[in-house]
């Protein structure tokens, strides 16, 4: 059970570094970079390297933005399997992401209660 | 000469010191968030009938609650002063860029303001996620039916 | 001066790494018999089996749960170990509903319900304990 922690840490700091890279060495604009790891993490589960990942890392892997696009391509590649070409289409539209609706509501949340201070 | 000296070289190490102090910042910065979350996770856990995998999902809404806290009261901005990557690459940045849009845009109302102006940076996420899970899935697919890979 | 933080810090990696692989020599196997069955074989199976770092085994009426914890670098495959020893457990009790779970979430219940003591509940919990693996695939 303890060895998951130091995995968190370790597997969400590197990830963290690669995005520090791709700010600092590559000098991509965050937006970029958020975008090219959402691409990354899509890819590393088309791959069917993202659910090992998961289960080494826990948090570690699934904090990172990279889940986000492994969590869509996930659904996606899992109504596929069942359906087949019509499934990648259908599972498009099935397929959520707790971040997405989450950070929807919140922020919808935050607008209602907090008064904008210039600063946030 | 030795003002020359001296300025050569700080420019040979100047840009170096920023970059690995950074890398140094982002590591920490992003694995304490992904520790706090594990932590999270073990919570739902060990009290509801979450398993590890299924419980990811309350873990990324709660994560992405206290980034709402944190941008409200102002203090996520300093995480992301000292973080750099490592604050804006966990979830916990994406829900900050949505949620502090959000705030900021109060002013000009719920649909103008808040609604539109949301997404400035979680909508480009957003549209890659979606469009790189839909071609991924569709390759994949595709090379499945061809008999190349297997599921 | 940078360089030497980052050549400590490296350090401490490669340190924490060298503790993970230590903290992994403890191979802690439970086993809980409540039918005629002989739970040697299973017992054997994960003893010898070097991934493993800890497992438990309940033997109920026709049902026979397994739940087990992977050694940390194995965690990496631990869906595919799990698929692995189910099959192995079929064949040796192809009488039994053998289900196997790598969920650490599962190995903690397991260990409540074996701590439990009255036994009418064990059923209910068990087919409680069968969904939540089930959702999870």
């Amino acid at each position: 059970m303890s060895s998951i922690y130091i995995t968190a840490f370790i597997v969400g700091g590197l990830i963290c570094v690669i995005g520090q890279l791709l700010f600092d060495v590559a000098k991509l604009t965050p937006a970029h970079t958020l975008c090219l790891l959402v691409v990354a993490g899509s890819i590393l589960d088309g791959l069917g390297l993202y659910e090992p990942l998961i289960d080494f890392a826990g948090a570690g892997a699934t904090i990172p933005i990279t889940s986000f696009g492994n969590s869509l391509t996930h659904g996606a590649l899992a109504e596929a399997e069942k359906h087949g070409l019509i499934g990648v289409l259908t599972g498009m539209f099935e397929v959520t992401s707790s971040g997405i609706s989450s950070a929807i509501l919140f922020g919808f949340i935050a607008a209602i209660i907090f008064k904008p201070k210039g600063n946030v | 000469m030795d003002e020359k000296k001296y300025a050569k070289l700080e420019q040979e190490i100047s840009p170096k010191i920023p970059l690995m102090k950074n890398i140094l910042k982002a590591f920490l910065t992003g694995g304490i968030i992904c520790l706090v979350a594990q932590f999270v996770a073990l919570f739902y856990m060990t009290y509801f009938d979450f398993t590890e995998r299924t419980a990811s999902n309350p873990t990324v809404a709660t994560m992405i609650f206290f980034s709402m806290l944190l941008t409200g009261f102002g203090l996520y901005k300093k995480i992301g002063q000292f973080g750099g990557a490592g604050s804006a690459v966990p979830i916990t940045g994406f829900g900050n860029a949505v949620i502090s849009a959000a705030i900021e845009h109060k002013s000009e109302g719920y649909v103008l303001g808040v609604g539109s102006n949301m997404f400035k940076l979680a909508g480009s996420v957003i549209l890659f996620g979606v469009f790189s899970a839909f071609v991924v899935a569709l390759i994949k697919t595709i090379l499945v039916k061809l008999g190349v890979v297997s599921w | 001066m940078e360089g030497m933080n980052i050549r400590k810090f490296g350090l401490l990696i490669i340190i924490v790494f060298l503790l993970l692989g230590c903290s992994n020599v403890k191979n802690d196997i439970r086993v809980q018999n409540n039918s005629s069955e002989d739970p040697v074989k299973i017992k054997e199976l994960l003893t010898k089996d070097e991934r493993i770092k800890s497992a438990a085994v309940l033997f109920h009426e026709r049902e026979l749960l397994t739940a087990v914890r992977m050694k940390t670098f194995s965690r990496f495959s631990k869906r595919k170990i799990g698929k692995e020893l189910e099959k192995k457990l079929k064949e040796y009790y192809p009488e039994l509903n053998v289900t196997v779970s790598v969920d650490n979430k599962i190995l903690m219940e397991m260990n409540k319900l074996m701590d439990m003591k009255k036994q009418e509940k064990v059923s209910k919990k068990i087919k409680k304990l069968k969904s939540l693996i089930k959702e999870e695939t």
